[in-house]
């Protein structure tokens, strides 16, 4: 056991927790938001709002009541399409507020947490001893 | 690079390995596992405790009394939890900093002791597990350690940075190996090589940190795993494409893709890059054979659906249509092309697919044969740029047809698939090692897989390196498995390697020293009255076996010069017995059939045939023996060409393109050339020529070119039978006689007389020992079955030969 390593440990910790730690913290709060993004395809769904649901398009080429039937089944394609996207571009908008909030949380409770962390364990070790 | 300096750049890891002087790294997460139960145990007493307070749980009153403290454990054990997660946050933090040393050679260069830097490398933690890699046990350099060595100090080191610039553990090693005589002793009395002692340490260290990296979940590339959600609702239905393409994830090559990967990591990252680029680019794969190539795509496909891929390629699906079945069963010029641009047009609609065509240039050929212009069709869907195209082909059928065929290559980047060879073929068996044994409870050592990278390379020639060494190791470790063994070590590959081949590979063992000791014995009690020749074929092979050989060649040949029958072939016959274990690892050509002007294609077969040539496919199926030619002398100069290059480099070009190694033969190659020089000297009465007259005669009479001579490790002359020794052959002829015909229950008697008349036989110049076993088979067993047929003998009874005045023999009881 390296006695001084041990010692030196917690304020070493400290100092890298309020420095270097918080702003991987933040970086990975950044990160997240990228993570909803890419998990969500957000910008995808954003990009083809309009396009008919996986392609699917009539391309029948015939008489008048033809052409209606094609541009009625084509319309529907797009309504699913925009609904299903609708939904998913609400999950992730979903997902972007837990991100914002869930980080936000994060990051106040990194900047508490040793001092959290102290107050748990004595109020545990106090309670263990009552 | 010195010490000082090393340690400078150490410096941004100090905290990380401070920690890790605290407690290792496995400690703290055998930790952090004990914790996390402890959180969840406390936790559920604590919920029990709550409900029994309320009156639901009354079995559990007792814990109401203990309810505070149990709150108080759940806090204690909760916030030691937090702490130590905080802490691995903090490790990891300084463990993935970058600088000109990476972590592993930092933390031992910091914690190091300054006088023994030697005593530290062994000692780590890393240093041990490498150790075990090398099949060593723990308390062997323990004890090295501990002994009365001189130390080298941390100062005297000079440290060469890796070829990316970086240093790491393996370069430490290699200074210190340097460096310390001592520690170079120790190894050369564990018999370990240098090249094992370093690549130890660099796969001990490449593990732990590809096992570091997968820990960290939240760093960007292994949050990008993750699939996206409804990624395929942008993506338009291929129900045209799926008629004709299959989804590359139902072909086999898929399965193994993460082996591919490995193998050719070059090709499959460029294609991934070509692929991803967006901007229309296409890719055209060629490797040796064409299922590399579509490994590689395989590979590609894989990380594209796992979200390892390059932005651009993520989630699209692989379709694979085998254009040349497509045009082979179609029945029309017609259905062919609309089959093939409604398909290609449909995936291009889709927007997330990439077409992977195979058969490429049967499609080319069957296309042309109904008069449709596949390239122009597939240049169509390339000018349209909306759909990512890749092409594969084995290299011969793209030499042959893809390559004249300029236009088809437009718009395609190619792509060569090379096989993995030497450090990444051993790097590549490495990462195998670990994958394979995940399950088995195998353990490699370092030895083993630089025996399986050598082996792959020295014994199984045919096929891509990289399936042979996978199959190779998968051999190894089911058989050490199979025994209820958990270390697999160098002998169980060569054993791996026997077992496929035949052949003996790695150090001599045991029974194949006897053997080799024994060899002249064993010649000898075949090969009468030919000493010299018979010590000259052992020495040779013993030369061979030792590793004095030539890697790069057969792995001995011989010319045997001499009259007929005087011991030629018998003695090849008689090494492929006493060392290869039988005559059946011979494999005989006799090149009086190989004279004419198609000897080459009866060789190595015949451009477009589907069979293979003599040569090839016995070399292919034996793979390792005795490659007997019989009466070179008399093969066409296109088949002695043949032979020159076999004994030049060990392999040769068979009609297919495909390379065929006798790296694994011993070849001789027998020929009369030169015997008419010993019956002149017997008829004249002079001395028996010399070596080098007959190697004269042979070549002056244009029976061998004096290069194809030099290429033979040996050229050894067998004398014509002296009186004595052909007595010796008539007796060993007698001796099989009499054992053919004691298994039928006669007993023969080898009288003098019978002795004399087969020896007698051998006189004859034109076939030598040949006469004597026409005698013994023709004229003895004959008199022999008439007698048995004669009801004169009956089984149990003994037999007498007899040679009677005008020369016949009648057989007849003793």
């Amino acid at each position: 056991m390296h006695l001084g390593d041990a010692i030196a440990l917690p304020f070493r910790y400290l100092a890298w927790h309020y420095s270097r730690g918080f702003v991987e913290a933040l970086a990975l709060w950044g990160r997240s938001f990228r993570f909803v993004t890419e998990l969500t395809a957000v910008r995808l769904h954003l990009r083809t709002f309009f396009s008919p649901f996986q392609r699917i398009e009539d391309h029948e080429r015939g008489g008048i009541e033809d052409r209606l039937a094609s541009s009625a089944a084509n319309a529907m394609m797009r309504v699913v399409g925009i609904v299903a996207r609708t939904c998913a571009i609400a999950f992730a908008l979903g997902c972007y507020i837990v991100a914002a909030v869930g980080g936000l949380i994060t990051i106040a409770a990194w900047l508490l947490l040793p001092a959290a962390l102290a107050a748990t364990l004595s109020l545990g070790f106090i309670a263990l001893t009552r | 690079m010195t010490f000082p300096e090393l340690l400078r750049l150490a410096d941004p890891f100090k905290p990380a390995a401070t920690l890790e002087r605290l407690e290792s790294y496995e400690a703290r997460h055998r930790a952090m596992r004990i914790l996390a139960w402890a959180v969840f145990a406390v936790l559920a007493l604590v919920g029990l405790a709550a409900l029994a307070e309320y009156g639901w749980l009354p079995a559990f009153a007792t814990l109401v009394e203990q309810s505070t403290r149990l709150r108080g454990l759940f806090l204690v054990v909760f916030s030691l939890w937090v702490a130590a997660h905080c802490l691995e946050a903090y490790f990891f933090s300084y463990y993935f900093r970058k600088a000109r040393v990476d972590y592993d050679a930092a933390a031992i260069a910091i914690l190091s002791d300054r006088e023994d830097f030697t005593g530290s490398l062994l000692r780590s933690r890393l240093g041990r597990y490498a150790f075990l890699r090398l099949g060593i046990p723990r308390d062997e350099p323990a004890e090295f350690l501990k002994s009365d060595r001189e130390r080298c100090p941390a100062a005297s080191l000079a440290i060469n940075p890796g070829e990316d610039g970086i240093c790491s553990l393996a370069e430490l090693a290699e200074s210190a190996h340097r460096q310390d005589g001592g520690l170079r002793r120790f190894l050369e009395q564990k018999a370990i090589r240098a090249d094992h002692f370093l690549e130890a340490f660099a796969w001990v260290s490449r593990e732990e940190r590809s096992l570091r990296e997968r820990a960290a979940w939240w760093r960007a590339e292994n949050l990008a795993r993750v699939p996206s959600i409804g990624r395929t609702w942008a993506y338009g239905q291929v129900f045209s494409l799926e008629r004709v393409a299959t989804p590359i994830a139902n072909h086999a090559a898929y399965a193994h893709a993460e082996e591919a990967a490995r193998a050719f990591a070059p090709a499959v990252s460029r294609v991934e890059e070509i692929l991803a680029a967006g901007d229309g680019g296409n890719a055209f794969v060629v490797a040796p054979e064409a299922a590399a190539a579509f490994a590689v795509v395989a590979a590609v496909a894989r990380r594209a659906d796992r979200g390892d891929a390059r932005p651009g390629l993520e989630g699209r699906r692989f379709y694979v249509l085998d254009a040349g079945s497509l045009a082979s069963t179609v029945g029309s010029r017609d259905e062919f092309e609309v089959a093939i641009r409604r398909a290609l047009n449909q995936a291009a609609m889709a927007g997330d697919t990439v077409v992977v065509l195979t058969a490429v240039a049967s499609a080319i050929e069957a296309a042309r044969a109904f008069g449709s212009d596949f390239t122009a069709i597939i240049q169509e869907a390339v000018a349209a740029r909306g759909l990512p195209l890749v092409a594969i082909e084995s290299r011969k059928a793209f030499h042959d047809t893809v390559e004249p065929d300029r236009d088809l290559m437009r718009g395609f980047e190619r792509v060569v698939v090379e096989s993995p060879e030497g450090v990444a073929l051993l790097r590549f068996v490495e990462e195998e090692a670990d994958r394979a044994f995940s399950g088995s409870g195998v353990f490699a050592t370092v030895q083993a897989v630089f025996a399986v990278a050598e082996d792959t390379r020295r014994y199984l020639e045919d096929g891509a390196p990289e399936d042979r060494s996978a199959d190779l190791l998968r051999a190894a470790v089911a058989a050490v498995a199979s025994a209820g063994r958990h270390v697999l070590n160098a002998e169980d590959v060569h054993a791996a390697v026997k077992a496929i081949t035949g052949i003996s590979a790695g150090e001599v063992g045991v029974d194949e020293r006897g053997r080799l000791a024994r060899l002249e014995a064993e010649l000898t009690e075949r090969v009468v009255g030919q000493e010299a020749a018979v010590t000259a074929v052992a020495e040779a092979v013993r030369r061979s076996r030792a590793g004095l050989a030539a890697s790069d060649r057969p792995t001995a040949s011989f010319l045997f010069l001499g009259p007929t029958g005087v011991g030629k072939t018998e003695t090849a016959k008689a090494l492929a017995a006493a060392y290869f274990g039988g005559e059946d690892r011979m494999v005989r050509l006799d090149m009086s059939e190989f004279s004419g002007g198609d000897a080459l294609g009866k060789l190595i077969g015949f451009p477009g045939s589907e069979r293979q040539g003599l040569l090839s496919s016995a070399l292919r199926e034996k793979r390792g023996g005795l490659l007997l030619i019989d009466e070179i002398e008399k093969a066409s100069k296109a088949a002695r060409d043949l032979f020159l290059q076999i004994l030049d480099e060990g392999r040769f070009t068979d009609a297919e393109g495909e390379k065929v190694s006798a790296k694994n033969f011993v070849v001789v190659a027998t020929s009369n050339a030169g015997a008419n020089l010993y019956y002149e000297a017997l008829s004249t009465g002079a001395p028996s020529p010399s070596r080098d007259a007959i190697v004269a005669a042979a070549v002056r009479d244009g029976s061998f070119s004096p290069e194809l001579m030099n290429r033979f490790d040996g050229v050894i002359c067998f004398a014509p039978l002296s009186v004595e020794s052909r007595k010796g052959v008539a007796a060993t002829l007698l001796r099989k006689a009499a054992k053919k015909l004691a298994e039928k229950s006669y007993r023969l008697l080898v009288t003098e007389p019978l002795l004399q008349f087969v020896a007698k036989a051998g006189e004859d110049r034109a076939f030598g020992a040949r006469a004597m076993r026409r005698a013994v088979e023709g004229q003895i067993e004959s008199a022999v079955a008439d007698a048995i047929v004669a009801g004169e003998v009956k089984p149990g009874d003994s037999l007498q030969v007899e040679v009677e005045p005008g020369g016949k023999l009648t057989a007849k009881r003793a």
